[in-house]
């Protein structure tokens, strides 16, 4: 048995299975402090694997090992995915809470859920059998109807909860039937099985037919054109911890496992899926660019702003080279980091701004500087000002799709940044120049100005010194490609 | 003698007939059934590739959806109860907060 | 010929279908259909006038239970095949004992929460 293999996987269900367990037999102990502890322990497990994984350095990067007859693999890239799942959970974990307020009854409820599809994206990134992505991702998509759906008093999140049900079941039922046509065409549903068909001179039909429906079903995760359209009204709907849970990780997840899917199960097929990943990275990144610029809510502008991100990473993806999918990795970071600033701030203002409107921001930067220097620098980042992570991550795209030749896209590309130009700074605009409809101050507590400052600094070190973390997603893809 | 070529036709009509159904009808509890019916295309293909493969992944694989559709069937409908609460309503047509 | 072992079916098969067929068929030829009025409409001579809906509404608490039944039954999906093969895989060591231990205890977790939640209570 490899079990030591899922060490962090178990550490994290063991954590849900003590906080559930203390929460119903000892409900004396206030949420709070369980949902802090949790937080704690996560963090723990987080600092441990970053130390394991990096205290073996080179093997792991360069190593794999593979568990479970090949269904479950620790490479580089399963190492990085869990890592981002971790961030994504526990800065979505101190958003909750700060969201929640003090009379929340199902605090603990929601931490749980949290760590349950952190624990799905782990297990996804991991994942190279189809019997294991379907299960991980649907631990995933799972948690996030309940997730969405769970300010049960509030009729847009449920309607929003509904929305993203019919059509997130639906999607992972289209993504299932691929599953299954390439079973039918290969006989096996490892990723290693897939690979060796798909390198065949001429891959059967039944398996295009599989990867056309799996991407389908894929692109509805990422939020990518044409399956976008859900986003902008689960986003707004969603409560707005979710929002950011579901903007950093559900996104993680899909682009992690299409990276994994398309390097090492389909390698062989790249003209196959070559042409549909472009149309849909020019779809989204005009979809997302012009979508948001009319829009009043800034909860429903992060929807389209997503779907336009999902667009510039997919143009990585396009690029078919260590390059391209080194730059998807390195785009995460910076636009997980990004958006941690922005839906904290807004997890802040929320009390008084429910539904986000972005003219209610005016003022905000007389009204607490360090917020709207926080929102500032998200917003920044997001939109690719230098020098910050987003400028460095979109450019990397940018190199890549020139050097892939693929110059209609780029030009797609460069439209769609200057036109999310457009709608990120009219926030700022708002926010800093705009005549303001509420003027006293806003408390911050110290432990959120840590974070928030923590977080800032990320996004300007990772644009800064992009060395070791572009030197670090490129090991990782190099290693992914090389097998 | 079924043939793996009859269970595709077979999970390719049920396969089309869920996805008509969830795009088509407007009552959420007939697009859960829909959905239902998604899945078990898939579940349908699976086992009779499964046969014709001769191996027996395909049929373990309709283990694990069964499962997981019975996970989605649960929050789905305790997602319709709630919302049924609020609202009075089981159509998609009614849900007008938010634009689609 | 195996097909003529089954000819008798398909015979009864067949007169069934006519029947059907003539009885949806040949009524609305041959008599002629009324205008409606309420006392066609109502029950006949005998039996009481409708007091209620046909499709009553019921409590919600049937719909739990109704969810919480489907995510405790699907279980045996697992502990069916896992009980076939048991025997002969305890010769191989108790992993296959200890993984379906754990995957009962992860339900038990489940259950232990939905009982002290209160939803198994009937009031």
């Amino acid at each position: 048995m490899e079990i030591h293999l899922l060490k962090s996987e178990m550490a994290v269900a063991l954590l849900m299975g003590w906080l559930l367990l203390v929460d119903l037999f000892m409900p004396r102990i206030p949420k709070r402090y369980l949902a802090r502890t949790a937080v704690v322990f996560l963090l723990g497990i987080t600092g441990w694997l970053v130390w394991t994984g990096a205290g073996v350095g080179e093997r792991w990067m360069e190593g794999v090992l593979v568990g479970g007859g090949g269904m479950f693999v620790l490479d580089g890239l399963a190492l990085w995915g869990k890592e981002f799942a971790f961030w994504a959970a526990l800065f979505a974990m101190v958003a909750g809470m700060r969201f929640a307020g003090k009379d929340d009854d199902h605090l603990v409820e929601r931490v749980f859920l949290q760590l349950a599809a952190c624990l799905g994206m782990m297990l996804l990134a991991s994942a190279s059998h189809f019997a294991l992505v379907f299960v991980a991702l649907e631990l995933v998509t799972v948690v996030f109807y309940v997730l969405v759906a769970s300010r049960r008093h509030d009729g847009l999140s449920v309607e929003a909860g509904v929305k993203y049900l019919i059509y997130g079941a639906m999607s992972s039922g289209v993504m299932l039937y691929g599953m299954a046509l390439v079973y039918g065409a290969t006989g096996s549903l490892g990723f290693a099985e897939t690979a060796r068909v798909a390198a065949q001179p001429t891959p059967p039909m039944l398996l295009k037919m599989g990867l056309l429906l799996m991407l389908a079903g894929l692109g509805f995760k990422l939020a990518a054109a044409p399956f976008h359209w859900w986003a902008p009204d689960v986003y707004e709907g969603a409560p707005t911890p979710v929002t950011a849970f579901l903007a950093t990780l559900s996104k993680g997840a899909g682009f992690v496992l299409l990276v994994r899917m398309l390097t090492v199960a389909f390698g062989g097929m790249k003209e196959f899926w070559l042409p549909v990943i472009g149309v849909m990275a020019g779809l989204s990144l005009l979809f997302g660019s012009l979508g948001g610029i009319s829009q009043t809510s800034l909860k429903r502008l992060m929807g389209y702003s997503s779907v336009a991100h999902t667009g510039f990473m997919l143009l990585g993806v396009a690029a078919v080279s260590c390059a391209g999918l080194g730059g998807v990795l390195y785009y995460l970071t910076g636009y997980l980091l990004a958006n941690a600033l922005v839906f904290g701030v807004m997890c802040e203002t929320s009390g008084e701004n429910p539904y986000q409107e972005i003219r209610e921001y005016a003022g905000l930067g007389a009204r607490s500087r360090w917020l709207a220097g926080a929102l500032l620098i998200g917003l920044l980042s997001l939109s690719g000002i230098p020098p910050l992570a987003g400028f460095v991550a979109k450019l990397l795209m940018f190199k890549a799709a020139w050097q892939g030749g693929m110059t209609v896209l780029l030009g797609i590309a460069l439209l769609a940044a200057v036109v999310s130009l457009y709608y990120y700074l009219n926030v700022i605009r708002h926010m800093y120049a705009g005549e303001p409809v509420l003027t006293d101050g806003l408390r911050v507590p110290y432990g959120v100005k840590l974070l928030q400052g923590a977080l800032a600094a990320g996004v300007v070190a990772v644009g800064f010194f992009p060395g070791p973390w572009w030197d670090g997603s490129l090991m990782i893809v190099r290693a992914l490609a090389g097998r | 003698m079924i043939a793996a070529n009859d269970c595709l036709l077979m999970s390719g009509a049920l396969f089309a007939l869920g996805v008509a159904g969830v795009i088509l009808r407007r009552n959420i509890l007939v697009q859960l059934m829909s959905l239902e019916m998604i899945l078990n295309a898939a579940n349908l293909a699976l086992a009779g590739f499964s046969r014709a493969h001769g191996n027996l992944d395909g049929q373990v694989m309709v283990f694990f959806i069964i499962t997981v559709a019975a996970a989605e069937v649960a929050v789905g409908l305790a997602i319709v109860v709630i919302l049924f609460r609020l609202k009075k309503t089981a159509h998609v047509h009614e849900l007008a907060g938010l634009k689609l | 010929m195996i097909f003529a072992e089954y000819l008798p079916a398909a015979l009864q098969a067949g007169i069934a279908l006519a029947f059907v067929a003539a009885m949806l068929i040949v009524p609305p030829i041959v008599a002629k259909k009324g205008a409606p009025n309420p006392a066609k409409d109502s029950a006949y001579e005998c039996g009481l006038p409708a007091a209620q809906s046909g499709r009553p509404r019921f409590s919600i608490k049937f719909y739990l239970v109704a969810i919480l039944f489907v995510l405790f039954d699907i279980e045996v999906v697992f502990l069916y095949p896992w009980a076939v093969v048991y025997k002969e895989m305890l010769r191989e060591g108790l992993s296959i004992l200890f993984s379906m231990l754990t995957f009962l205890a992860i339900l038990f977790l489940g259950f232990l929460y939905v009982w002290k939640k209160g939803a198994l209570d009937w009031k």
